[in-house]
């Protein structure tokens, strides 16, 4: 196979988009809602070309105290993302005495996302729990298009793991079942994208608080 | 006769510029280099520093080591993580900076890396520039946790080398910089002097001896 083409077809629709230079969460990011709350997971690889700027960098920011977003594509364009909506959802929470729900965060970041499609390489997954919907997860892809999903993935490695994802999800899963899913799922598209690796953050966001934890990148679940 | 120096308002021509950078020039300057213009004017090409520059937290504090290729003034970066980042991202890239930010606070010492484009990472040790694949060899080799301060000194001054030696943007001697978390500070330039052009520049005879 030419090498270019072969190239050109790992690509993922971010990657293609960035600045030479720039730093890429080329990545694995993933989210997934359970009765009772949600589990987001990301590798920890940031690269600029073939060089690995950040082996163990944190991909899940939080938005507000339950609410939490995956980032993927330019390190500083969704940086600079999080760090809008953080003071804005900040802001909505001050002026309306409320907590902020996932469906305002997701749509604030959903927003800006849009109205700077042309300056932006970002594909968000904003995933969290709220006393309304429970826990919810929104994807959020690149051009600022807003989905509410059941099983969202993203990132320059999702591509290789949509019909593991399809095959092991089922509706109604336990949150032990569904962390379980959203390792083993993000361990085999590390084992396949040269864009993600490391080590695998999780963040499991219920009404009881948040829990946080990673997997070193010698215990994965699967891999080499 | 002498009417532009009694003139009672500053011209707007040599009035100072408002803050921040100016790109007013740089319309003018593609239109000069473009082949419209005759091709007589060839644009002056920036300096660009390839450098090897590093930071490492340590027990009791960061020690942050440069090649003195890079070392020119004595420039001292007082703006936090958050001010250069924003600033950087703001410029989209243009302001061709990569930093590596050390610094104590009242949660301990910290190193952090920081992106042209505006991105930032947080990290226990990190390496910076052209000759950062050499010293983050020496990094990935030799780091541990809780090093003393001699132990992290001696870690940097050989991440340095390893970037003088090794790559062809840096080179001739090292300074690092240890900032304790007792808030004292210390700037060791030229602790390495392991390239000396002075015993060189005597040995050449000339005419004037």
């Amino acid at each position: 196979m030419d090498a270019a083409l072969a190239h050109s077809f790992t690509i993922s629709p971010e990657s293609s988009r960035l600045k030479p230079g720039e730093l890429s969460t080329g990545t694995t990011i993933m989210a997934v809602p359970f009765e009772g709350g949600v589990v987001l997971g990301a590798d920890s690889r940031v690269s600029t070309g073939t060089y690995i700027a950040n082996r163990t960098s944190d991909k899940i920011a939080q938005l507000s105290e339950k609410i939490f977003c995956c980032r993927s594509g330019s390190a500083a364009d969704t940086q600079a993302l999080t760090d809008y909506v953080r003071f804005y959802l900040q802001q909505w929470e001050v002026e309306t005495g409320r907590d902020a729900t996932v469906k305002v965060a997701a749509h604030l970041m959903r927003k800006i996302c849009y109205q700077n499609k042309d300056n932006l390489s970002a594909g968000v997954i904003v995933g969290g729990w709220d006393e309304v919907d429970g826990g919810s997860v929104y994807n959020i892809p690149l051009g600022g298009t807003m989905i509410k999903m059941n099983c969202a993935i993203g990132g320059s490695g999702s591509t290789y793991i949509y019909g593991l994802t399809d095959a092991l999800y089922k509706p109604n899963m336990t949150k032990a079942e569904t962390v379980a899913m959203v390792k083993k799922s993000i361990s085999h598209a590390m084992a396949r994208d040269g864009s993600s690796g490391g080590i695998i953050r999780t963040c499991i966001v219920e009404k009881s608080g948040v829990e946080r934890e990673y997997i070193p990148g010698n215990q994965l679940p699967y891999g080499p | 006769g002498m009417s532009e120096f009694t003139a009672a308002e500053t011209p707007a021509s040599i009035a100072p510029p408002p803050a921040g950078f100016s790109f007013e020039n740089v319309k003018r300057n593609a239109s000069l280099a473009s082949s419209s213009s005759g091709g007589a004017y060839t644009q002056a090409k920036a300096m660009k520093t390839g450098t090897t520059i590093v930071g490492t937290i340590f027990k009791g504090g960061v020690v942050l080591g440069a090649d003195t290729r890079a070392t020119g003034d004595t420039t001292v970066i007082v703006t936090a993580c958050t001010l250069l980042k924003r600033m950087l991202f703001r410029y989209q890239g243009h302001v061709s900076a990569a930093l590596v930010l050390g610094g104590c606070d009242i949660n301990g010492p910290h190193v952090y890396q920081i992106y042209p484009h505006g991105s930032t990472g947080k990290l226990p040790y990190t390496t910076m520039g052209s000759g950062s694949l050499a010293a983050m060899s020496v990094f990935e080799s030799e780091w541990k946790e809780d090093m003393t301060e001699d132990e992290a000194k001696g870690l940097v001054e050989r991440a340095i080398s390893a970037g003088i030696y090794n790559d062809l943007g840096s080179g001739s001697n090292c300074d690092t910089c240890v900032i304790r978390t007792d808030g004292s500070v210390q700037m060791n330039r030229g602790v390495l002097q392991e390239n000396p052009v002075q015993p060189l520049r005597a040995a050449i005879k000339r005419s004037d001896r």
